[in-house]
C-alpha cells in the first residue's frame, strides 16, 4: 500500500511534495473472522487549498471499500471533498482534500484487511517441588496480507462474541469477491472493545467501521470477549510470522496432581498442572487466549529443566481454574490386580434362562511414586450394575458409576490398598 | 467405440479445464504494464481476462473498468466511457467496481467539459449508492456527486 500527497490549486501544476511514512500503526486482529482493522497515523504536510492524497491497495488484501481518512489535528480546517479513481493506475483512490491551513496535519487512515492471523502459546516452568511456576505467554502473528506493517502495535480480540459469527459471514463473502473486488454483502454489527468503545460495522455493498466514544458497556458481550494488547511494537512484514512476547508472570501457585483411569488413559498415569487465572495467582489481568502450552520442571538446583509435557488450552476467562493435561508420567505407577472373581446368586426365569446374577471381585491396587517430590494421586475406578464397595481405603463417589481414591504419596513411596466390589445384575438388583 | 470416444472427449475437456491458467498473474502483468504506460500490453491483458474468465464476474468487472482506464489514458474518451458504462450493465452485482466505473466516467466527462453527460453518471451514483448505511468512502463519493447535479 502506498500513500502519496499531492498539492496544487486550480491554476498550479500538481506536484508530489511529500511521501510520508507511517508514524504509528495499530492492528486489531479478529482472528475468527480473518479480519484485521488497521489504524495508521501519518504527519502530512498540506498546502493551503486543494491537496490530493493517493491510497493504493494494489497487491494487498486491503478492502478498499473500508478505507477512511480523517484529520486528527486541525480537523475543523481540513475537509475531504471527494474521492476519485485516477485512470493511470489500478487499485488506487485519490482523496481531494481542502485545507484552510498550510503545514503539518496529523492524519489517520483506517481500513480492514484480511490475511493476518494470530495464535498464542505459553511456556510454563514449574519449580522442583511443582508448587510454583513461571508462566510466559507469546503471540505469533502471521502476516499474509500483502502489506508490511512497521512498528505495529498489535491488539488481539480474545474470546468469542456473538457478533463474530456475523463477521465471519462477512469475511467469507468478502473473500469470495476479493482480492479484485469489494464486498457485496449486507451484514451489520457492533462490537464493544475492552475500553467500552463501540466499533460499528455496516457492511452493505462494502465494509466500514466507525468508532464511538464510550457508551454503555454491553456486559453480556464483554463477559466472553477481551481486547488484548501486546506490549511494545514490532515490524511484521508480509509473508512473515512474528512471535511477540505478551506477558510473563513469576511464582504462579500451581497444583500438580496425577490421575489414573483405565477407561481414559489405559495403564498410564497422567500428570496435571492446575492454576487459576486470578490476581492471587499473579495473573488475572486479562483472559488468556486459546493456545499451546509447553511445560517444563526444574530438576536440579543449577536450573536444569526437564520437559514435562505439552497440551493445548481453550480460552481462559479471568478467575477461571485451568487444568493442563500434560501427558503420561512414567515415574508414577498404578497397577490394579484382580485377586479374586466370583459369580454368585444365579437366578433363573421360567424358561430356564439366567435372570439375575452377582459378581464379586477383589482388587489390589499397588501404587508407586518414583519421584523425588510429594505428589497427589487420583485413582478413578468405574463400576457397572447395582454395585457396592467395601474397603479400608478412603474413597469418594464421583457419580453413579465412578469412585475416586485420592492418595498423597511421599517421595519414593509405595502403597497398596484393596477393595471388594459386589455388583448385582438383573433380578438381583436391590435398588 | 462410442463410449471410448465419449471418455476421450471428457478427458480432453477436463484437461482443458485444468489447464486454464491462474488469472491473477495475467491480471498482475496487465496492471504492471498499465503502471508502466504500456497501454497496448495492458489492454491485451485485460481483454484476455474478459475473454477467458467470463465465469469470474468480480475479476472481469475490474478488468473491464481497468480497460476503461487504459482508454482514458490513451485519450479515447468515448471508448473509456462506454467501457465504464458496461461495467454497470454487465456486472451490476459488483457494487464497488460499478461505483468506481461510474465515478471515473463522470469525472472524465466533467473534466472534458461534457457536463450534461457527466451529470447522468453522477445522478446514477446518487440514486444507487446514497444510502444511510453506506461506507464512508461511498458516502463521500455520493455527496460529491450530488454537489455536481
Amino acid at each position: 500500500m502506498t500513500v502519496l500527497v499531492w498539492v496544487g490549486s486550480a491554476h498550479a501544476r500538481i506536484n508530489v511534495v511529500t511521501l510520508p511514512g507511517r508514524d504509528t500503526v495499530q492492528l486489531t486482529i479478529y482472528n475468527s473472522a480473518d479480519l484485521t482493522m488497521v489504524k495508521e497515523t501519518r504527519h502530512l504536510t498540506f498546502r493551503k487549498g486543494l491537496n490530493k492524497l493517493e491510497f493504493s491497495w494494489a497487491n494487498t488484501l486491503i478492502d478498499p471499500t473500508s478505507v477512511e481518512f480523517r484529520a486528527l489535528t486541525h480537523a475543523d480546517k481540513v475537509d475531504v471533498l471527494d474521492v476519485s479513481f485516477p485512470p493511470r493506475v489500478t487499485n488506487t483512490l485519490e482523496w481531494r482534500i481542502n485545507s484552510e491551513i498550510a503545514g503539518e496535519v496529523v492524519c489517520e487512515i483506517r481500513y480492514f484487511t484480511s490475511g493476518i492471523s494470530w495464535s498464542a502459546d505459553y511456556v510454563a516452568e514449574a519449580n522442583q517441588a511443582e508448587k510454583l511456576m513461571a508462566l510466559a505467554g507469546s503471540v505469533r502473528v502471521n502476516n499474509n496480507s500483502g502489506e508490511d506493517y512497521e512498528n505495529a502495535q498489535v491488539r488481539l480480540v480474545v474470546g468469542v462474541i456473538r457478533l463474530v459469527e456475523e463477521i465471519r459471514t462477512l469475511a467469507t463473502n468478502w473473500r469470495q469477491s476479493l482480492p479484485l473486488s469489494g464486498a457485496n454483502t449486507s451484514v451489520r454489527g457492533t462490537i464493544v472493545d475492552g475500553n467500552g468503545n463501540k466499533l460499528r460495522f455496516a457492511f452493505s455493498d462494502a465494509l466500514t467501521v466507525a468508532e464511538e466514544k464510550p457508551r454503555q458497556v454491553v456486559k453480556e458481550a464483554l463477559s466472553e470477549y477481551f481486547l488484548y494488547t501486546v506490549e511494545g511494537r514490532d515490524t511484521i512484514p508480509t509473508g512473515w510470522s512474528k512471535r511477540l512476547p505478551s506477558f510473563k508472570a513469576a511464582d504462579v501457585p500451581v497444583t500438580s496432581y496425577y490421575k489414573f483411569e483405565t477407561e481414559q488413559w489405559g495403564n498410564n498415569v497422567i500428570r496435571f498442572y492446575r492454576f487459576k487465572n486470578d490476581k492471587d495467582s499473579r495473573l488475572g489481568n486479562e483472559p488468556l487466549p486459546d493456545g499451546d502450552v509447553k511445560a517444563f520442571r526444574t530438576v536440579a538446583a543449577d536450573g536444569l529443566y526437564n520437559f514435562v509435557g505439552a497440551t493445548s488450552v481453550k480460552y481462559i476467562p479471568i478467575g477461571e481454574t485451568v487444568e493442563l493435561e500434560l501427558g503420561p508420567d512414567r515415574e508414577v505407577a498404578v497397577e490394579p490386580k484382580l485377586i479374586n472373581w466370583e459369580k454368585t446368586d444365579l437366578r433363573f426365569d421360567e424358561s430356564g434362562g439366567v435372570a439375575g446374577w452377582t459378581i464379586k471381585e477383589t482388587w489390589q491396587v499397588e501404587v508407586q511414586n518414583s519421584k523425588d517430590i510429594d505428589i497427589t494421586l487420583d485413582i478413578r475406578r468405574n463400576f457397572t450394575g447395582d454395585w457396592e464397595l467395601k474397603t479400608a481405603a478412603k474413597f469418594e463417589k464421583v457419580d453413579a458409576g465412578k469412585v475416586k481414591f485420592v492418595l498423597p504419596l511421599q517421595p519414593r513411596e509405595k502403597q497398596a490398598f484393596t477393595y471388594e466390589l459386589t455388583a448385582r445384575y438383573g433380578t438381583n438388583v436391590t435398588r | 467405440m462410442a463410449r471410448t470416444l465419449l471418455v476421450s472427449v471428457l478427458l480432453v475437456l477436463a484437461g482443458c479445464a485444468t489447464q486454464r491458467p491462474d488469472p491473477q498473474p495475467i491480471f498482475a502483468a496487465a496492471v504492471q504494464a498499465h503502471s508502466n504506460r504500456q497501454f497496448d500490453t495492458a489492454a491485451a491483458g485485460y481483454e484476455r481476462i474478459l475473454r477467458q474468465y467470463p465465469d469470474q464476474p468480480a475479476l472481469c468487472a475490474q478488468a473491464l473498468r481497468s480497460l476503461g482506464n487504459v482508454r482514458a489514458m490513451q485519450g479515447r474518451l468515448d471508448d473509456a466511457v462506454k467501457l465504464y458504462r458496461r461495467v454497470g450493465t454487465k456486472y451490476p452485482a459488483c457494487d464497488w467496481e460499478v461505483l468506481q466505473a461510474w465515478k471515473s466516467a463522470a469525472d472524465l466527462l466533467w473534466d472534458a467539459g461534457r457536463k450534461i453527460e457527466a451529470r447522468q453518471f453522477y445522478r446514477q451514483i446518487v440514486e444507487r449508492f446514497d444510502q444511510p448505511d453506506a461506507p464512508a468512502v461511498t458516502k463521500l463519493i455520493s455527496q460529491a456527486s450530488r454537489n455536481r447535479l
